[in-house]
């Protein structure tokens, strides 16, 4: 079932593969190193090839760098693949330690009847669990009893579990914004402190506001009475009450039902059965925490040894409310440089807990905080969010299992390999020389044709001015093609470059720089066919087709640039993208690449973006994710990057300044 | 008197006695810093030491990827051509040269086999050029047309490198892989390739756009200054050689005999060693390696 499985070391030699004859699969194999492993693409260790319909499950061993790879038809659905990784992984370690200690790779390593015995325990297993799996679960193995409790806790976030003292608060203040939240503030302070008065409190706040809050308390009370009563009356064949409950709560929660809350009449939403407790007020939910047995949301006592770390640093994603500061920003704004300052707090902490003497194999488990710091840091310099996520993965993918030497730290090791990461994220695949196609052109009596795209306002027609100028200091013949028929004074800005450009090109007799026109609501793709064959015949050496500025979920306007890059095929389509953009940019770079692959026609090898132009880089200091974001994305180099305003504002990007400035 | 002379007697013992008790207390910190100066002057001029060893010995392989890097040193550090991949890291090993005219004991060769993966070979390469002797430059002879530009692009950063202009590093281009097709370029052709590609690459990359803020590299042109085309004979820095052959080549010559051990069966039966016999070998490469070594 499995096509094949290779042992290899991370230098390139082969120790070990099945089928061991066939070389076939060597360049699905190269392919899927190249992508996963070295740029990080490959999530949670998985790769899908795409030229060869294989599914490719690798995994690193960073203690004796090997690689263990393994591949089986798109079609099969072998879910053993990652447990089957494992076992042989360690089995293979077991028996070869010493010599892959010493680095002994010559040996011959007789792994044979191992594999195939590993194989047929691991498939017994896993039709084993098949058949296992047949019976439907029953409500107490399902995953609906714990979420009438966890959906209270707003939606299982972890920082709102913490706060659970304060959620009946929580609750209140959010449905009243902004004005009830500061008032809250100073109460929300004092509850952290003490849990067991939190309801005291709150009995003492409620006489100061006005009607609709106090019947709120009442509800969260009630409803922490509805919740009991669940619990005790536990049946498994009664879903639909938990469900109805759980939506109520999870509406509650987010403070959107509207109304019945400030007229203070419970009875109308929700079930009858509440009546009863209502009288009882806030004094039932003192007297009902220790009655709720199993229900772990609603466990205030368990929280305390959550890591300091977490408690003192407020994550970004906390609820507004939730925070300490309530929202006030110039707290909050002394809170960020705390991020940034907490990878050294973390660097002291964790030097504490690393082993200074002895040397340390690194789990998952000392990883995690460190790249989770890592990751809102890479976060807070605009990358986008799960580009961070992915980046992280693929950090903690090399580091598990190394070896740790000793006096080495474990933020210097996590930091050098996020430094690996994205300087490979930024170092293209494959360099583009635009002079040197450009030559090759010029022999085969054709013009080279590049195409800008991109969304609004990005700087689509600045920065195709800047080409023009750059490519005129070389010497080179431009025609520029006024594809963009849409917008107003499009034509007429591109005319005014030609006529300052041609301004200062004046040394040959005819004019460097051309534009061709056919002014406004024309057919784009028309027009640019037009001017490709203007410039083969007046001998351009170089045409840039200049498009309208268009969102990527416009259909009509994608399907209408699929059909330019299509019907005229350019040598090169640039996408330009602003260096503000956040996770916008992932978005824009996936749709527009989409988009042309989904419209190519009949087209077998369909054009998607060959680079990205980065614009308005001098806006942003060192918030320079939206590189390592678009890259990421498109695994397409970054070809050029603006700088600035003027016609000599061009230039290339600088892997080392970035991935320095990320890591700041 | 006698309290007079008590007196000065004490004015007399108590300076000598200050004076020795303080002269027992420098001494005590001059040896302990002469002791933690020696410790740090030892442990630097071993550092200083260790590197310098390493430096006037390793042979570096480079080449893109897909060259045949990883088996040429197989080749050359085990002797056995084991079947390989892409590398994604760095190998180290090293070959015994052995010099079977004169009686000097075997010299040790450390060979360092860069990967050719664009992604990587930039920090790889940057972190071992130090320490290169001599680069073995490995050309995949029957896609060079292809990758004409890719194996120039790399070539050009090679030749262009300072350190390896100041000390004469002698450079031996190898064309690989002579013994797949029958019709590929000869070692003449791909000089002439390499020699066109370079022309072009030395315009175009110092008129591509520059760096955003990148280091002000001052221009260093490789071959002859006023000359249009670029040349291997112009260039006089490097020692620069071209040769062919094969890394798959089946000779196994006297260098690989500490791993005699190996059994021929072992090998055979896991179907690693590929049992090419065609003529092409490695023996101009060994006697290039021979020649820088052993001078």
């Amino acid at each position: 079932m499995l096509d094949f499985f290779y042992i290899l070391t991370k230098g390139g030699f082969v120790l070990w593969c099945v089928p061991s004859s066939a070389t076939e699969f060597i360049k699905t194999i190269n392919d899927a190193i190249d992508k996963a492993v070295l740029q990080g693409q490959g999530a949670g260790q998985k790769w899908v090839a795409q030229l060869t319909s294989h599914h490719i499950h690798y995994k690193l061993d960073n203690e004796f760098e090997l690689v263990f790879v393994l591949g089986y038809q798109k079609t099969l659905n072998i879910s053993y693949a990652d447990k089957f990784l494992d076992e042989i992984q360690k089995r293979f370690r077991d028996l070869y330690k010493d010599d892959l200690r010493t680095g002994n790779f010559t040996r011959a390593f007789a792994f044979r009847e191992v594999y195939e015995k590993s194989l047929k325990e691991t498939e017994d297993a896993e039709d084993e669990m098949k058949k296992i799996r047949r019976l439907p679960r029953s409500y107490e193995e399902s995953d609906k009893k714990l979420k009438t409790v966890k959906i209270v806790t707003k939606k299982g976030d972890k920082t709102a579990e913490e706060n659970k003292p304060k959620k009946p608060k929580v609750m209140k203040s959010s449905s009243k914004p902004s004005v009830a939240s500061n008032q809250k503030a100073p109460v929300l302070e004092e509850e952290e402190e003490d849990d067991e008065n939190v309801e005291e409190e709150q009995d003492v706040e409620d006489q100061d506001e006005n009607n609709g809050q106090e019947d709120k308390s009442d509800e969260v009370v009630s409803d922490d009475a509805m919740m009991n009563e669940d619990e005790s009356n536990r049946l498994p064949l009664e879903p639909v009450q938990p469900t109805a409950l759980s939506n109520m709560q999870k509406l509650q929660a987010l403070g959107k039902l509207p109304g019945p809350r400030s007229k203070g009449a419970p009875a109308t939403k929700t079930p009858g059965k509440q009546d009863k407790d209502k009288p009882k007020g806030k004094k039932m939910a003192v007297s009902l925490k220790p009655n709720i047995s199993d229900t772990n949301g609603l466990d205030y006592t368990k929280k305390v040894d959550i890591k300091k770390e977490e408690q003192e640093r407020t994550t970004v994603a906390a609820p507004l409310a939730a925070r300490p500061e309530g929202g006030d920003l110039k707290t909050m704004a002394v809170e960020s440089t705390g991020l940034a300052s907490g990878l050294v707090d973390g660097f002291w902490s964790k030097l504490k807990k690393v082993n200074v003497f002895a040397s340390k194999t690194l789990t998952a488990e000392d990883l995690r905080t460190g790249i989770e710091t890592m990751r809102e840091h890479l976060i807070a310099k605009n990358v986008a969010a799960d580009v961070a996520e992915k980046i992280c993965e693929s950090v903690t993918d090399k580091l598990a299992g190394k070896t740790l030497g000793s006096f080495e730290s474990l933020t210097s090791n996590i930091r050098q390999a996020m430094r690996e990461t994205l300087m490979m994220i930024l170092t293209p695949k494959r360099r583009i020389d635009i002079l040197r196609d450009v030559v090759d052109a010029q022999k085969a009596r054709r013009p080279y044709v590049i195409t800008f795209c991109g969304v609004n306002g990005v700087g689509k027609s600045t920065n195709l001015a800047k080409v023009t100028y750059w490519l005129s200091g070389n010497n080179l013949r431009v025609l520029i093609a006024g594809c963009d028929t849409f917008r107003a004074g499009a034509i007429e800005q591109l005319l005014t470059h030609v006529r300052h450009l041609n301004n200062i090109f004046t040394e040959k007799n005819m004019p460097m720089i051309e534009l061709y026109q056919r002014g406004y609501g024309k057919d784009a793709a028309g027009i640019a066919a037009e001017a490709i064959n203007y410039a083969k015949d007046k001998k351009f050496d170089v045409v840039l087709i200049d498009t309208a500025g268009r969102m990527q979920n416009d259909e009509p306007l994608m399907a209408a640039l699929a059909k330019l890059i299509h019907v005229n095929n350019p040598d090169l389509v640039l996408f330009v993208g602003e260096a503000l953009v956040g996770n916008e940019a992932v978005d824009q770079v996936t749709k527009f690449n989409q988009a042309l692959i989904d419209h190519a026609g009949l087209q077998t090898n369909p054009r998607v973006i060959d680079g990205i132009v980065l614009t308005k880089f001098d806006t942003i200091d060192d918030k320079v994710g939206a590189a390592i974001s678009m890259t990421y994305t498109t695994d397409k180099p970054i070809v050029f990057v603006g700088i600035g305003q003027k016609y000599q504002d061009l230039k290339t990007i600088n892997a080392d300044v970035v991935t320095e400035a990320l890591l700041k | 008197m006698d309290a007079h002379q008590r007196a000065k007697l004490d004015e007399y013992v108590d300076p000598e006695f200050i004076d020795s008790s303080a002269g027992v207390f420098p001494l005590t910190i001059i040896m302990s810093f002469l002791v933690v100066f020696a410790t740090i002057a030892i442990l630097w001029w071993a550092k200083i030491r260790s590197r310098a060893s390493r430096r006037g010995e390793c042979l570096l392989l480079c080449g893109i990827s897909n060259a045949g890097k990883t088996l040429l040193f197989s080749r050359l550090t085990m002797g056995v051509a084991k079947r390989t991949l892409t590398s994604m890291a760095v190998n180290r090993g090293s070959m015994t040269l052995e010099n079977s005219s004169s009686d000097r004991p075997a010299k040790k060769v450390r060979v360092i086999d860069v990967p050719g993966n664009l992604r990587i070979r930039q920090r790889d390469f940057n972190s071992e050029k130090a320490s290169a002797k001599a680069i073995i430059f490995v050309i995949d002879s029957t896609t060079i047309n292809k990758d004409s530009k890719d194996v120039s692009d790399y070539l050009y950063d090679i030749l262009r490198e300072k350190t390896f202009r100041q000390q004469r590093l002698p450079l031996l281009i190898f064309c690989n892989k002579q013994d797949l097709n029958n019709d590929n370029e000869t070692t003449q052709s791909i000089r002439q390739l390499l020699e066109n590609e370079l022309t072009m690459k030395r315009k175009t990359r110092t008129s591509s756009v520059a760096v955003h803020q990148g280091k002000a590299e001052s221009a260093d042109d490789i071959g002859r200054a006023g000359k249009d085309t670029f040349e291997f004979s112009d260039v006089k820095d490097l020692q620069i050689e071209f040769v062919d052959g094969s890394s798959l080549g089946a000779e196994k010559k006297s260098y690989a005999k500490h791993y005699d051990d190996i059994d021929e069966d072992d090998i055979i039966s896991t179907g690693d060693e590929t049992d090419a016999e065609s003529g092409a070998n490695l023996t101009k490469v060994y006697d290039w390696i021979e020649k820088i070594w052993i001078k």
